[in-house]
C-alpha cells in the first residue's frame, strides 16, 4: 500500500465519521420538531371551552319527567369535536335504560333563511329517536344553561335540580371511556359521582354573559342588551 | 411514507375541516397540524431512503416516523379504538426487514407517547385520571406481545 492510497483511506474513514455525525444530528432535530409538535397538537386536544353555570331550576321547554333523570345537551351542529359527544351518548344510554331522558338544542343561525336545523336534526333524531331535538337560534338556550361551548350537557334530577353539569368527552372530539359519563351513569344509577362537573371540549356556540356585555361596550358605558336583562 | 401523508390530510379534511365560533369558522388545526406534521414525518424516510438506499439507519428512522404516523392518525380520528390497530398493522410491516432491531424504535414511540400523555394528560388516552400509569404500562405491553411473536 502507497502513501497516496493510505491518504484516500483516511479521508474516506474521516468523510464517513462526519457524515454520521451530520445523519445524527439531522435525526436528534427532526425527533425534536415532532415531539414539539405532537405535544402542542396534544395541548390542543386538552384545550377545554367555556362552561357556565346552569340555572338552579330547569326553564326551558324541556318537560322534566317524575322518576327519570333528564340530560340536556347543547350542539353546534358544525362543530367536528361534538360528533364524539354524541358517539359517548350513544354508549352511554343502553347503560342507563330508561332512566335516562335525552334533549339537544342544536345551534342555530338566527336568521332563518341561513338556518342550518333542517338539515342536521334530521341525523340526531335518527341516531336518538326517543330524544326532543330543538333549535336554539343565536343560542339564546345555551347561553341560558351556561353551554357556551358545544357539547356541554346538564343532567336534571327529577325534580328538575342540576346535578351535573360538563362535557362528556376526555379531549377534543376525543371518543373513549371519560369522567362525564362515568358521573352521569353513578347519578342515573344512584351512586356518588366521581365528579359533578366536567371539563367540556368542543367549539364554541355562543359568548358568556360577560364578553356579550363586553361586546356591548362603547365609550366606556356599557349597556346591558335587552334580552340580558333578566 | 407519502400515501400515509395524503391520508392524514384527507382524513383530517373529511372529519375536521372546521373548527367554529358561533357563526363564523375557521382551518381547523388539524388540517394544518396534517399537513406539517405529515409532511415533517414523511420528508426525512423518503429523503433517506432515496439518497443512500439499503442504509441501516433508514431502517430506525422508518421505524420511528411509521409509529408516529399511527399517533397522528389515532389523533386526527379522535382517539378511535379501531385507529389503533394502525399501529399493529405497522408493526408487522416493519417486521418485514426481518430485524427484532428495527421494532425497538417503534416501540419505544409507543411506549413514551403513552407515559407522557399518562403524565402529563391521562385523562387523554384512558378517560381516568386514577391507575394512568398503569394503564401506559398494559398498552406497552401489548405492543411487546406482539414483538415477541414478530421475532
Amino acid at each position: 500500500m502507497n502513501a497516496s492510497s493510505t491518504i484516500s483511506i483516511k479521508r474516506d474513514s474521516s468523510e464517513s465519521k462526519k457524515s454520521v455525525v451530520l445523519l445524527s444530528i439531522v435525526i436528534i432535530v427532526w425527533i425534536a420538531i415532532l415531539i414539539l409538535l405532537f405535544a402542542k397538537l396534544a395541548m390542543y386536544g386538552q384545550a377545554s371551552g367555556e362552561l357556565g353555570i346552569p340555572p338552579n331550576a330547569i326553564s326551558t321547554d324541556i318537560p322534566i319527567e317524575p322518576d327519570v333523570h333528564t340530560l340536556v345537551m347543547a350542539i353546534h351542529p358544525r362543530c367536528p369535536c361534538s360528533q364524539a359527544s354524541l358517539y359517548e351518548l350513544e354508549r352511554l344510554l343502553p347503560k342507563c335504560e330508561n332512566r335516562l331522558k335525552v334533549h339537544f338544542y342544536l345551534y342555530d343561525s338566527p336568521d332563518k333563511e341561513a338556518s342550518w336545523f333542517a338539515e342536521v336534526s334530521d341525523e340526531v333524531r335518527r341516531r336518538f329517536p326517543d330524544a326532543q331535538v330543538l333549535p336554539d337560534p343565536d343560542g339564546d338556550i345555551a347561553r341560558l344553561l351556561g353551554a357556551y361551548t358545544s357539547g356541554s350537557a346538564v343532567l336534571y334530577e327529577p325534580n328538575g335540580t342540576p346535578v351535573f353539569w360538563g362535557g362528556i368527552t376526555s379531549g377534543r372530539g376525543h371518543a373513549g371511556d371519560n369522567l362525564g359519563s362515568d358521573s352521569i351513569y353513578a347519578i342515573v344509577d344512584n351512586r356518588e359521582p366521581p365528579r359533578v362537573k366536567t371539563l367540556v371540549y368542543g367549539c364554541a356556540i355562543t359568548h358568556s354573559y360577560s364578553d356579550l356585555l363586553l361586546d356591548n361596550c362603547s365609550n366606556r358605558i356599557c349597556e346591558i342588551p335587552e334580552n340580558l336583562e333578566n | 411514507m407519502l400515501f400515509q401523508f395524503f391520508a392524514a390530510v384527507g382524513m383530517a379534511l373529511f372529519i375536521s375541516p372546521r373548527t367554529w365560533h358561533g357563526l363564523q369558522s375557521s382551518t381547523h388545526v388539524h388540517v394544518t397540524a396534517s399537513i406539517g406534521i405529515g409532511f415533517i414525518l414523511a420528508a426525512l424516510p423518503i429523503y433517506l431512503v432515496i439518497r443512500n438506499p439499503g442504509a441501516r439507519a433508514n431502517q430506525y428512522v422508518i421505524s420511528t416516523a411509521q409509529l408516529m404516523f399511527s399517533g397522528l392518525f389515532i389523533h386526527l380520528s379522535g382517539g378511535r379504538i379501531e385507529t389503533h390497530f394502525h399501529v399493529f398493522g405497522s408493526l408487522a410491516f416493519l417486521a418485514f426487514y426481518r430485524d427484532w432491531k428495527v421494532l425497538i424504535p417503534a416501540t419505544i414511540v409507543t411506549a413514551v407517547d403513552h407515559m407522557a400523555r399518562a403524565v402529563f394528560w391521562p385523562e387523554s388516552i384512558f378517560g381516568i385520571i386514577t391507575a394512568a400509569p398503569w394503564r401506559a404500562v398494559e398498552h406497552a405491553g401489548w405492543v411487546i406481545f406482539e414483538d415477541i411473536f414478530l421475532i
